[in-house]
């Protein structure tokens, strides 16, 4: 009966105790946040707590540094998969923004070229589509046909001097024989006024060929030939090539030069295209464009 | 008295112990699903040892916990003054539960208890909790069973064996 009874008691004493301590509790609630007193108090309690926070940081850090000893492998290899695929990516985008900035500074050099000599200005450019140096015709086919203003006999350069004309005319393509044809030939001259010969393809890349000249002819090794403008389609003064190579021909007192184009044939991939020069000289032989021009 | 000095050990680091688990960060998944250890332990002790634990104590452990998290000061002081006068009045029966029912007690002590954190916070204008707080109470009941025998086993640890 008295255990009861005691039990009771202290069972009443606790419920008043809670009943305050609670009210403590809450008050302290309201105090902190509602009413900001104890901002004070707050800092300087999170002071004295900071070593007991970075004491419970110890195991969280531990597991951290475990983590790095033992990342299992397929996530090991499953990361190393990753970056060799943004490496692969990003090694072709590198690609990329170098053969980009390869087109520009070709670009830029072909303006400049044009910019140089006034009488080109109403010309298109042209991408190149296909290049064929397999049989012994030099053809290269571009991007640009008749619905740019071309015609048949338009002369096409790049940056370096001359690369060929049109041969036959699409709407929206063309298909160009290039100098280093050897069918192709070029009135040409070393400088205004002085002798007048042609320059023919070889059906090398490189190479082009002035057959049969005076052995008297003011020419020599490193001089730049230059288209002469007789016989129309070509203007005057383009760069066709440079003189490398001067050869007596036996018996019978001429001489043949070798010159290196100064287009970069093997490796074009734009041209600047523009219409044939109307003919003011005789007509040039073997010329096939003749009777088509505009 | 050596024997009283060992319990003393034990319980001021369980209580430690707890503190500092309260600190804890667990990994991402795990983290929001931390029970109350210091809720768990003071539960212990007031089963099983009162001695220890009273109304009092129970809110200057809060206070010490707040002040350790300082988050709300007063929340867990005011939770623990309740769940020990809960379990001080319902304790001659609890003690005798099996450790399985006890064990559904304290989920259900845990989820009053989450209601009650639910308005203190609300009272201290605190960040509501996520859904994963309500599942606090299952990871305690989870737990509380190992709790309850690590807990005796190291209160008896190297203990003669009890006088009959």
């Amino acid at each position: 009966m008295s255990e009861r009874a005691d039990f009771f008691n202290k069972s009443a004493d606790s419920t008043l105790a809670l009943l305050v301590y609670c009210a403590v509790a809450v008050a302290l609630v309201v105090v902190d946040r509602r009413l900001n007193y104890l901002a004070q108090t707050r800092q300087s309690l999170l002071d004295w707590v900071r070593p007991v926070w970075q004491l419970s940081e110890i195991p969280a850090r531990l597991a951290r540094s475990a983590e790095g000893y033992f990342v299992d492998r397929s996530s090991l290899l499953a990361a190393n998969e990753q970056l060799r695929a943004d490496y692969l990516l990003q090694q072709q985008e590198l690609f990329q923004l170098r053969s980009q900035q390869q087109s520009q500074v070709r670009l830029t050099r072909l303006i400049s070229a044009i910019e140089a000599q006034p009488e080109l200005a109403n010309g298109v450019f042209a991408r190149v589509m296909a290049l064929d140096f397999s049989t012994n015709q030099h053809r290269l086919v571009v991007n640009q046909g008749a619905k740019a203003g071309l015609a048949q006999g338009s002369i096409a350069i790049d940056e370096g001097g001359l690369v060929g004309q049109v041969e036959t005319l699409g709407a929206q393509v063309a298909s160009l024989i290039l100098v280093s044809d050897p069918q192709h030939r070029i009135p040409a001259q070393v400088r205004a006024g002085g002798e007048r010969f042609y320059v023919s393809g070889t059906g090398s890349v490189r190479t082009l060929v002035i057959e049969q000249l005076a052995l008297s002819a003011a020419i020599k090794v490193g001089d730049t030939v230059q288209t002469s403008g007789l016989g129309g389609v070509f203007p005057e003064g383009i760069p066709i090539g440079v003189v490398v190579k001067l050869d007596k021909i036996a018996g019978e007192g001429l001489l043949r030069a070798e010159l290196s184009a100064s287009a970069k044939l093997g490796t074009l991939r734009e041209v600047f295209l523009m219409p044939p020069t109307p003919a003011v000289g005789p007509i040039a032989p073997k010329q096939p464009l003749q009777g088509q021009r505009k | 008295m050596s024997d009283s000095g060992r319990e003393t050990q034990v319980f001021l680091s369980a209580i430690i112990v707890a503190l500092l688990l309260q600190l804890v960060q667990l990994p991402a998944p795990l983290g929001p699903l931390k029970p109350w250890f210091l809720g768990m332990v003071v539960c212990y002790y007031v089963l099983e040892q009162p001695r220890y634990i009273g109304l009092g104590r129970a809110f200057l452990i809060g206070l010490t916990a707040d002040a350790l998290n300082g988050a709300l000061f007063g929340e867990q002081a005011f939770r623990l003054c309740i769940l020990t006068y809960l379990l001080l009045r319902f304790r001659y029966r609890l003690r005798f539960f099996p450790l399985w029912q006890q064990t559904a007690l304290i989920a259900v002590l845990f989820f009053n208890d989450c209601i009650l954190a639910l308005w203190i916070r609300l009272l201290g204008t605190i960040a509501q909790p996520g859904f994963a707080f309500w599942l606090t109470p299952l990871t305690a009941a989870f737990l509380w069973p190992f709790l309850f025998v690590l807990l005796d086993r190291a209160r008896r640890w190297r203990r003669p064996a009890p006088r009959l």
